[in-house]
């Protein structure tokens, strides 16, 4: 089958959660994995949110689905029989959520288990947690090794956020990291979107990324190829990023301030300003 | 803020502070009730407490007293301003 992995070492589960839903946390779970895998890591992604299942239409698999994590964890089926193999990866796997259970259906004992199975076949478990700080986000988190935080620039999701980097650092969790999504340069040039640093002095934890807000995170949500995978793509490059930090690569944050008008598309589309930012390496296997 | 503004290098955000700032101030002081759960009826409390004890050895400006929660590296700061009226020195 091949998700078997190779080394002894067990793989990392990483959780990401938000307090504010719609901020993003799907589309980076989605887009983390998807980078994670094109690095030739084991990638086992996680649909927590029960009855409200969406990582899958995300990457476009959602006409695949036949046994969900609640199938899993009540011995319906076997957990390969829920893993869902992604059609452009073969090392990324969905573990899709039940959509008409309630989130109740699964306990964070059960979730410990089922991360400990998973440790021993994948590099990396991603759990996409649902919004809120109730069952469902306890859950996401019991099995984890460590915790992202994705939020935007802006007062609600940077509240409900510090109030999540409470409850993890609360629940003997090392302190959560942070991803800044849907950053608007021209914006914060304005002054009228709190900045890179305005949200990281804020929240006081160690920053994992910044995504850029990018018209083409719609597109590929709509045609359900994650932009990742999309070399074009401003934020598909800001999740490789993240994704290289993640598997231990030393990446700088991309530079969004690149002027953007119509002679520097054109340069870029000749190819004389590509990559706006550093290529991303990942590490190898330790 | 108008073309003729930015042709003229004129901001609006010169005069009040821009949004971002807003949003950044706005949020340190919210985060700071959330952490201390201070509610605005306690700290409405520690204010007219604070103005009492003042009172007896000051004369106090009651009406520019202001009380704050901030948010430093260190941790939350509790901080009063509290302007005393001039050559009234003490009352006793």
């Amino acid at each position: 089958m091949g998700e078997e992995r190779q080394q002894s070492t067990l793989g990392r589960i990483v959780t990401v959660t938000s307090g504010k839903g719609g901020v993003g946390k799907t589309t980076t779970t989605a887009n983390i994995g998807a980078a994670l895998a094109a690095l030739g890591r084991s990638v086992v992604l996680i649909d927590a949110d029960i009855g409200l299942r969406n990582l899958d239409i995300v990457l476009g698999l959602e006409n695949r689905i036949v046994y969900d994590l609640v199938d899993i964890v009540e011995g319906t089926c076997k957990l390969r029989q829920a893993m869902i193999r992604d059609k452009r990866l073969n090392s990324l796997y969905l573990i899709p959520a039940a959509q008409t259970r309630e989130k109740d259906a699964v306990s964070p004992q059960q979730m410990r288990t089922l991360c400990e199975e998973l440790r021993r076949q994948f590099d990396y478990t991603l759990i996409d947690s649902p919004a809120g700080i109730e069952q469902g986000f306890r859950n996401s988190i019991a099995g984890a090794d460590d915790v992202v935080v994705v939020t935007n620039p802006e007062v609600s999701s940077v509240r409900d956020a510090d109030r999540i980097v409470g409850l993890v650092e609360s629940s003997e969790l090392p302190t959560p990291k942070l991803i800044i999504n849907r950053l608007d340069p021209a914006l914060v040039r304005r002054g009228d979107m709190m900045s890179v640093d305005d949200v990281s002095e804020i929240l006081a934890i160690p920053l994992l990324g910044v995504v850029p807000n990018d018209e083409s995170i719609v597109t590929s949500t709509n045609r359900g190829e994650p932009a990742a995978l999309d070399m074009e793509s401003r934020a598909g490059q800001a999740f490789r990023n993240i994704a290289a930090r993640i598997n231990g690569a030393d990446v700088p944050l991309m530079v969004l301030e690149e002027p953007d008008g119509a002679w520097h598309k054109f340069l870029r589309s000749i190819g004389l300003r590509g990559n706006r930012s550093a290529p991303v390496q990942g590490k190898g296997a330790s | 803020m108008g073309f003729l503004d930015a042709l003229l290098g004129r901001s609006s955000t010169r005069r009040a502070p821009s949004s971002a700032n807003v949003a950044k101030q706005r949020l340190v002081e919210v985060l700071v009730q959330d952490h201390v759960k201070i509610t605005p009826e306690v700290m409405d409390a520690i204010r007219g407490d604070i103005l009492k004890i003042l009172s007896k050895h000051l004369d106090v400006d009651a009406d520019q007293l202001q009380i704050n929660l901030t948010r430093t590296e260190r941790g939350d700061n509790f901080t009063a301003n509290v302007p005393v009226r001039r050559g009234a020195g003490s009352r006793r």
